[in-house]
């Protein structure tokens, strides 16, 4: 009857209009916009901030008997050690490889170009842990290159810098080609008309000009490569960094040396973070000269030579493990009855499907609180609302939990809240909150930031209240950084398995799940089928949110 | 009906004050012209009034209602921004319709409202055109257009004709005067460039450094200066720094640093042997026939008139403008040598200030 359902629609915009109505209204309060304010800080503080650190900090006293013990204390500082000389070699890798990637993704005009762009996504959506399955396997245990004479290598410091040099490459490589995609050609025009060649151009005036984006990926590469856990056990073989130990004491139920660990990892990460925060904005890259060598590296030969190894790096290092697992276990998938099996929720697919919507239910919730609470606190930061030092400690203390190695974190968690008896869904969901937290804030802050102050000040002025000039403005205008960080968001909780095994031995995610049967004898080809469907599932959903955000023109709501 | 009275307002950056005590009325239908150098706290007076920057003291009233602390949307006032502020991801009518449902309009009446501004404007045809489409000229009239349709009689305008070139200012200045004038709209309008401000202004208010320097209808801030920064910065005007030397009823002489002497009115607030500086403006010099004598160093031609630059004893340097009609070439020959006389009302006297002339121009 499409009488009755156009007024039912009708019936619903009426509601739905008045309850954006009733909201205008409330955001003309500066009551409502504190009030706001003072809840996120309160979410931050609450949810994220202390559980996340206090878990750790209640078990203080215990740590301190690790210095007795002069076996275990060097054990520690050598776990740290490794750690951040692994975290510090990582980021720079990424780095200098990723920027020749990064200059062609941007710079260059070919057709082909747009592949390779968007293969640079795709080992994001690869759960970390199976990216760790799939180095162990390309690396070491079913190495192609055997062919060439490759037998694999032993797993070690090598296949955990692999990994890490994998896992962190796409993000650099993202975030770095959204700021040069932002920096105008105009001015390494100028430059070449004034005489430089292209090295020197980009040495001078393009690489200066990216600093700040340099600064930010190596300090996401570093903390995202200082608190991995999961995979990297996995590939670990005998060699033990900070996670690594953490992971080891507690599963032989020592709680003193992961808090000491723990404690180090953070306070040191602290420091070199503020240190590259602090200098890295100071540092100056050679100006005045111009080398003989950097007109012979910017002929064209050189380029098309640096170029071409930059995507060979990409495709080899990166590409090549996050889909090695489903590439080889293609063969054995196609020639017995697994697809069908999938589909028809047949025996372990059960579980898998129930471990799937766990998952998306957690990744819809993670996302979404995040949002509501990551946005008035981007506010206060990008705009100031309570004072520069506030929003300085603010921007600050958001993203310290990104450092915290995630199954320290998990622990931390289960510690502060395992008291209180909350369900392991709701353990999981706030580690999902507390992981992803860091992500959201600084995508909203720079959502906001990339908005033009004026844009907001026209709205109010015209007459839209603060939650008409968010939805009808700011949003519409910073739609593609907002969707991205909630991309993100989404699959990073998706993909997440340190801190969840951390918080509950019986609520599974898909990835934990995966874990699972990566590790059960016999379940090799279900993991690689588990694993192919997951990634074609994140496929399907990056190509509706690619469509939600194409689609959207104007209009004002 | 939008009548605009700040009290005692003041607003600090930091260490930095932008507006120090400020008092003001504008009344209702005026046209007001905000003129002062960068830095001089225009913005910050204008977006105290929009209610988009808090004053830290002070209140601010529009139509005899306290207003301070009220938020932006709720004052009827509408702000624009020198660079437009249109918004990029809609087109020029659904600009204007933004503010429109903004303020309950039901959809019927946003759309006759948008086709009534964008005649006004004359724009009918880049109805649907986003920003980007649009030359500079055609921007800065959607984002009038958008101002104008919601139905705000207080329009507070930031540098508005900034970004647009010298001819097509001219042509928009006159558009904007007659808007304002079919509209009755209370303008409050901020600018650096002295001939926009003169031409629009029924008043002018003239701001340094957070204060309020003098205020009034622009021929009388020209003509009466109260103060070397309100000569210096309104016309071109031309300092002399001398000594009272004689005060005879009516006038008093001022002996200037090279021995020569001018005569201005009597002013009481003056005594004998007082230090003053006397300011001239550059068109109120006249060639022929006066006290001082200096020879000829440059002759500009500037269109309209001609700018003559003398120099006298003791590199004292003097400015005069005169029209094309007394402009005669053969006459005004490089090096040759000139008497030229000041007419005692057209002078006007001032103390010195405390950080010497150079300083008090310098500083602007």
């Amino acid at each position: 009857m499409p009488a009755v359902e156009t007024r039912k629609t009708i019936g619903l915009k009426k509601v739905w209009s008045r309850i954006i109505a009733r909201l205008d209204k409330l955001s003309e309060k500066k009551t409502v916009a504190y009030s706001l304010y003072f809840a996120s800080i309160i979410f931050f503080l609450g949810i994220i901030l202390l559980p996340s650190l206090l878990g750790i900090l209640l078990k203080l006293d215990t740590a301190m008997s690790v210095l007795s013990d002069p076996e275990l204390l060097k054990r520690s500082f050598s776990a740290i050690f490794s750690s951040v000389i692994l975290a510090s070699i990582v980021s720079v890798l990424d780095v200098v490889t990723g920027l020749p990637l990064v200059w062609v993704i941007a710079r260059k005009k070919y057709r082909w170009l747009s592949i390779v762009d968007s293969l640079v996504d795709f080992p994001l959506i690869v759960p970390t842990v199976i990216l760790g399955y799939s180095t162990l396997l390309l690396w070491c245990e079913e190495t192609p290159f055997s062919i060439i004479g490759f037998n694999g290598i032993s797993p070690g410091f090598i296949t955990v810098l692999l990994l890490h040099f994998a896992f962190s490459y796409p993000v650099v490589v993202r975030i770095l080609v959204g700021k040069l995609l932002d920096i105008e050609a105009t001015y390494e025009v100028a430059a070449r008309t004034l005489g430089a060649c292209s090295f020197t151009t980009a040495r001078t005036i393009t690489i200066p000009m990216l600093k700040s984006g340099i600064i930010a990926s190596l300090i996401l590469s570093f903390a995202r490569s200082l608190s991995e856990t999961g995979a990297t056990i996995m590939v670990a073989g005998s060699f033990e960094n900070g996670p690594v130990f953490i992971k080891k004491s507690i599963d032989a139920g020592l709680v003193p040396p992961m808090v000491f660990v723990s404690l180090v990892l953070i306070v040191f990460s602290i420091l070199i973070l503020a240190g590259l925060r602090l200098f890295g904005f100071k540092l100056k890259i050679p100006f005045r000269k111009s080398y003989r060598i950097e007109a012979a590296l910017s002929v064209e030969r050189v380029t098309r030579l640096r170029d071409a190894s930059a995507i060979i790096i990409f495709l080899f290092l990166v590409f090549l493990p996050a889909c090695f697992m489903v590439l080889s276990r293609m063969h054995l998938m196609l020639s017995s009855s697994l697809l069908g099996e999938i589909f028809t929720l047949q025996g372990a697919w059960f579980t898998y499907w129930v471990s799937v919507l766990n998952s998306y239910v957690i990744g819809f919730l993670t996302t979404l609180i995040n949002i509501v609470f990551t946005l008035p606190m981007a506010t206060i930061i990008v705009r100031r609302k309570l004072g520069g030092l506030v929003s300085r400690t603010l921007e600050a203390l958001s993203t310290t939990s990104i450092i915290m190695p995630s199954v320290a974190l998990g622990v931390s968690l289960s510690l502060f809240w395992g008291t209180t008896g909350v369900s392991d869904f709701i353990l999981v969901l706030l580690a999902h909150l507390c992981i992803t937290y860091p992500y959201m804030v600084s995508t909203m802050v720079s959502v906001l930031e990339d908005i033009p102050v004026e844009l907001e000040e026209a709205g109010r002025t015209l007459g839209g209240t603060p939650f008409k000039v968010f939805r009808s403005i700011v949003l519409p205008v910073a739609k593609y950084s907002f969707l991205s960080g909630v991309i993100l968001t989404f699959t990073r909780s998706v993909n997440e398995t340190g801190a969840t095994l951390a918080v509950s031995k019986t609520f599974k995610t898909v990835s934990v799940l995966l874990v699972e049967w990566v590790k059960a004898p016999g379940m090799k080809v279900e993991a690689g089928a588990g694993t192919m469907v997951l990634m074609l599932l994140s496929i399907i959903l990056l190509v509706i949110f690619r469509y939600i955000y194409t689609k959207g023109g104007g209009g004002v709501a | 009906m939008p009548k605009v009275v700040l009290e005692k307002v003041s607003k600090k950056f930091g260490r930095i004050t932008a507006l120090n005590e400020i008092n003001l009325m504008l009344e209702d239908g005026e046209y007001s012209c905000i003129l002062g150098p960068t830095g001089s706290g225009k913005t910050t007076l204008l977006k105290i009034i929009a209610g988009l920057v808090e004053p830290d003291s002070g209140d601010v009233y529009i139509d005899d209602r306290r207003v301070t602390g009220t938020p932006a949307e709720t004052r009827n006032a509408v702000y624009m921004h020198q660079n437009y502020a249109l918004f990029p991801h809609l087109t020029v009518s659904q600009n204007i319709i933004f503010g429109l449902t903004a303020r309950g309009f039901s959809e019927e009446d946003a759309r006759r409202k948008v086709s009534e501004v964008l005649e006004i404007v004359r724009l009918r045809e880049w109805a649907d055109a986003y920003p980007r489409e649009l030359s500079g000229g055609m921007q800065q009239r959607a984002a009038l257009a958008r101002c104008l349709a919601t139905g705000a009689r207080l329009l507070l305008l930031d540098e508005p004709l900034g970004a647009l070139d010298a001819r097509l200012r001219l042509e928009v200045r006159r558009e904007l005067s007659r808007i304002a004038e079919e509209l009755n709209l209370t303008v409050v309008h901020v600018t650096h460039d002295q001939s926009e401000a003169l031409s629009l202004a029924d008043r002018l208010i003239l701001m340094r450094n957070g204060k309020i320097v003098q205020a009034g209808p622009p021929e009388e801030v020209y003509f009466k200066p109260n103060s070397i920064f309100s000569a210096y910065f309104v016309g071109e005007s031309i300092f002399l720094e001398g000594i009272i030397r004689s005060v005879n009823g009516r006038n008093v002489t001022l002996e200037l640093k090279n021995g020569m002497a001018i005569e201005a009115l009597f002013d009481d607030s003056f005594n004998m042997g007082e230090l003053a500086v006397a300011a001239v403006r550059c068109e109120d010099i006249e060639v022929g026939g006066g006290p001082l004598t200096g020879s000829l160093k440059e002759v500009n031609f500037l269109g309209s008139f001609a700018k003559l630059v003398f120099e006298l004893p003791r590199g004292l340097k003097i400015i005069v403008n005169i029209p094309l009609s007394r402009f005669i070439k053969e006459e005004f020959r490089i090096g040759a040598s000139f008497q030229l006389s000041i007419p005692r009302e057209k002078v006007h006297l001032f103390k010195p200030p405390s950080k010497g002339l150079a300083g008090e121009i310098e500083a602007v």
